[in-house]
């Protein structure tokens, strides 16, 4: 009996142990909204960049991006305030005994000038300074000392103090100080430029725990090293310098861009330079270039590889000007509707820019203010009357579906109302290059009267039977490529985009799926 | 199979501790080993077929997602096991005096629902085209472990329950939830959730909750010895969840027809993010309510070797429709007594019971089944088993 009843349990046991449960499924079948929105030109377009016509008739698209900007840096890669200070002890201090807290009566001045390349400044000013430095010491005792540096001012017209040590025996010891905000005169009392003073005094610190006596040749070493840096404004002969350059200005969106014919009318581009230092300049722009994949179109324009001459900015005290020039390029002077035609995905602009061509023509009065730089700024003005013909936008969409979602097949239904005179089709495509669409999904163009403009929205729907090996390749591939090709209706007229044209567009599916769950 | 397997366990179980325990009998203290099992799974619509699938995984064909009703009809589904073990000690020299302890353990998962919501998640909106009212849907899950001690006499007992909250899943919706389909591809949703969670935690006694309730039960005749009522109140009292407590809770509003165009531009995971949006946040505050008592009302005739009843039954906070039952037990003055019941509520609506019970002088077992009909599963939509077994150790 005994036996039946261990016999019962272990099967009971192995009977029961658990199975491998499988995942728990069932087929749905649902109607989905995906997407619906009404796009316009402000959906793409800032509205503060979209500027109506004056007949009212079409828009512009108006911006300014900076190019190059040259503010303090002109001067930043010239400054280096690194600078080493000795102490050597009188040798008729050597022998006697000092007892901890005794200041001696005896101050250390140094002074120091600086290699600024051609630049002589007269004052610096700093947002930040930081210093890193090292005291060395041959002497047997910490000493403390007081460092003053004669000419940095902090905003209330004090000078730089600082109590440092040296280590409590011979050795090195380390810190930083902090000079942030920090006016320095560079002039000592007007007869020198990139000059400063240091002002030592010493004592016995405190710390020590008996009395010290300087040995005959002891000394102190300490080393100044700018850890970081940031000039608020410097004054002087900012020097002359020739600023050899490349900029590139890369426009990504414009990569998904291909066009058989793209034609805008009356655009301009202007390039602002505005400078706001106080030195004159000349500026050569030896190259500009348009790059779209391996093709290279370059600017023609009567400015290139000409000197153009900046004049300096004006610090009147009271009121800043700055100089400014405009060199305008548009359809008569340039071959930009050329440069535009390929939708450029990178510029590429080769320029040099001397400084102080002719010296030291303002006696010292150069300047540079952190706030007032000198900037190439380029602004364009487009206006959105154009007539494209195949502009093909491709791209590659990047997508996750949710894996406990088998789509057995899907019926996408696309509804379009288009209020813009542009005609779209738009294919999808694998990565494997096969198009889930058999013919092009096409939205209409709206109608326009003999001038190009909008009379009336046209409505487009298509559907989209999607089979579930395409399906099964859509959700392993995680990829999708649109291709749309965007034209104006076949005319040779300019068609003008108002903001108050729409698309408005539905995105639906039907889909017979099978929901998994683990 | 598997209930049947664990009841099998169990009792083979008790049987071995009780074999192993004579030293016991050789005591004056009389002690009574108890144990129970209550597993039952029920719907108002659902064939137990789904209820498999659901627990053992597989394909659910639509001939198990239970009738197309009309999609406001409100349904309710649920399971539960309760796992009771314990001992009664008896006074000395007393049969009927004495002191109970039992550890125990519940577990139930319900919901209560329109029809409409759960045809919108297994079959899908394409023969909504109507509003789903979401108001009164609330669910639960919880898994307790409750410690029961107290004193019993004659015809009452009394004593409390202390638990630890290993579970507790409670959910609700804004009295005007709705999901309104009846535009396809533009719906409009009202949805003002309340859910909280509290999870398990690996400390083995500090749980995230606790319990304190009192057990009650009363059973006396009513001036004839041929009727009888019986009373009995199970852990009625407060439940406090104090830590990790888990939110979703927010009011909103909305029309969607479907992302914007710079959502779908931009989209890199869509499931992500429809579940960021709607992921649980962690609430400093406690939570205090009721604990999920249940009260139990039975009036039982005896006539002659028939035992009739009737009764009713509740369980609070579970999504339980109250059940009312009536029914009979046959005792043929052999070991072996049978009866039968009809009951009405719970999870389900009718059902048909029958019951079995083996009284010898150390052993009273019980077997109830609560729905005949769900011993074929494609048919019946609940289930339910009892097991009681007392050991009686002298």
């Amino acid at each position: 009996m005994k036996n039946i009843y261990f016999i019962l349990i272990i099967a009971t046991i192995i009977s029961s142990c658990k199975k491998n449960r499988n995942s728990v499924s069932w087929n749905t079948f649902y109607k989905l909204p995906i997407s619906s929105d009404t796009l316009n030109l402000n959906s793409f377009i800032k509205q503060d960049k979209l500027y109506l016509s004056d007949d009212g008739t079409y828009l512009s698209f108006k911006d300014t991006f900076e190019l190059y900007e040259l503010g303090k840096d002109i001067i930043n890669q010239s400054i280096n305030l690194d600078f080493v200070d000795s102490i050597k002890i009188p040798s008729i201090l050597s022998g006697i005994q000092f007892s901890p807290g005794f200041q001696i009566p005896y101050q250390f001045i140094e002074s120091h000038y600086f290699d600024f390349n051609s630049i002589e400044l007269k004052e610096l000013h700093f947002d930040s300074l930081i210093f890193d430095y090292t005291v060395e010491s041959s002497i047997g005792g910490r000493i403390d000392i007081n460092l003053s540096i004669l000419d940095a001012f902090n905003p209330i017209g004090n000078n730089f103090n600082a109590l440092i040590s040296t280590p409590i025996s011979q050795g090195v010891s380390y810190g930083k100080l902090n000079l942030n905000g920090f006016k320095f005169d560079l002039t000592k009392n007007g007869t020198l430029f990139n000059h400063i003073s240091t002002l030592f005094t010493i004592g016995i610190s405190s710390e020590n725990t008996q009395d010290l006596v300087f040995q005959n040749n002891d000394y102190i070493v300490i080393k100044f090293e700018i850890s970081s840096i940031k000039i608020a404004s410097a004054l002087g002969y900012l020097g002359s310098e020739n600023i050899v350059d490349n900029t590139e200005i890369k426009i990504p969106f414009m990569e998904n861009l291909n066009s058989k014919n793209f034609e805008i009318n009356d655009s301009e581009f202007e390039l602002l330079i505005k400078n706001g230092i106080g030195i004159d300049a000349q500026l050569k722009l030896n190259k500009i270039e348009f790059k779209k994949e391996s093709q290279v179109v370059t600017l023609d324009h009567l400015s290139i590889n000409q000197n153009i001459n900046i004049n300096r900015a004006l610090d009147l005290g009271h009121d800043f000007q700055y100089s400014v020039m405009n060199i305008n390029f548009n359809n008569s002077n340039s071959n930009l509707p050329e440069l535009i035609s390929i939708f450029p995905e990178q510029i590429n602009i080769d320029y040099q820019l001397l400084t102080n061509p002719l010296g030291n023509q303002s006696g010292y009065n150069d300047f540079v203010y952190q706030q007032h730089p000198l900037s190439l700024d380029l602004s364009v003005d487009i206006p959105l009357k154009q007539n494209l013909d195949s502009i093909v936008f491709l791209d590659t969409l990047n997508y996750e579906l949710p894996k406990n979602i088998a789509i057995n097949d899907a019926l996408i239904k696309l509804d379009f109302t288009n209020e813009f005179p542009w005609k779209c089709c738009a294919n999808l495509k694998l990565m494997s290059g096969e198009i889930l669409n058999s013919v092009p999904i096409c939205i209409n163009h709206c109608q326009v009267d003999n001038l190009g403009n909008f009379i009336q929205s046209t409505n487009t729907i298509n559907e989209l039977d999607l089979e579930n090996d395409l399906l099964i390749e859509l959700q392993n591939d995680n990829r999708i490529i649109l291709e749309l090709i965007i034209s104006s209706p076949d005319s040779t007229n300019y068609f003008p985009v108002l903001g108050n044209q729409n698309l408005y567009y539905s995105i639906n599916m039907d889909v017979n799926s099978k929901i998994n769950l683990n | 199979m598997k209930y049947l397997t664990i009841l099998f366990l169990i009792i083979t179980q008790i049987n071995c501790y009780s074999l192993n325990r004579d030293s016991i009998a050789k005591k004056k203290t009389k002690v009574e080993v108890i144990s129970s099992f209550y597993g039952s799974v029920g719907s108002t619509h659902l064939p137990l077929n789904f209820f498999n699938k659901i627990y053992f995984g597989g394909f659910i064909d639509e001939s198990e997602k239970g009738n197309s009703n009309t999609i406001a009809k409100k349904q309710r589904s649920g399971f539960e096991t309760d796992m009771n073990f314990g001992v009664n000690i008896h006074q000395e020299n007393s049969e009927v005096n004495g002191w109970y302890f039992s550890l125990q353990n519940k577990i139930s998962a319900a919901g209560k629902y329109q029809q409409g919501l759960y045809d919108l998640i297994f079959r899908g909106n394409e023969d909504l085209n109507k509003q789903i009212y979401i108001g009164n849907t609330n669910f639960h899950f919880r898994n307790h472990q409750l410690i029961n001690f107290g004193k019993f006499y004659k015809n009452f007992s009394f004593g409390l329950v202390i638990g630890n909250i290993l579970q507790e899943y409670n959910g609700s919706f804004g009295e005007n939830d709705l999901i309104d389909f009846n535009s396809n591809y533009n719906w409009n949703i009202v949805v003002n959730p309340n859910i909280s969670f509290i999870r398990n935690n690996n400390s083995t006694f500090k749980k995230n909750g606790n319990s304190f309730g009192l057990n009650f039960r009363i059973k006396d005749d009513f001036k004839s010895n041929v009727l009888e009522y019986e009373l009995e109140i199970k852990n009625l009292g407060l439940m406090l969840l104090h830590s990790n407590i888990e939110t979703i809770n927010y009011d909103t509003s909305f029309i969607y027809s479907g992302l914007s165009f710079d959502q779908i531009i931009n989209i890199t995971n869509l499931g992500s993010e429809i579940y960021t949006a709607f992921q649980p946040y962690t609430s400093n505050k406690r939570i205090i309510s009721t604990t999920p008592f249940e009260v139990k009302f039975n009036v039982i005739k005896s006539l002659n070797n028939l035992e009739l009843f009737a009764g009713a039954f509740y369980r609070n906070n579970s999504q339980y429709l109250p059940k009312s039952y009536f029914g009979f037990n046959y005792r043929n003055e052999k070991k072996l007594n049978f009866g039968s019941n009809l009951s009405y509520g719970g999870y389900n609506k009718f059902q048909w019971g029958i019951n079995t019970s083996y009284h010898t002088e150390k052993i009273n077992a019980q077997i109830i089944l609560q729905n005949c009909i769900g011993l074929i599963p494609s048919l019946g939509r609940s289930l339910g088993i009892v097991l009681n077994l007392n050991w009686k150790i002298r």
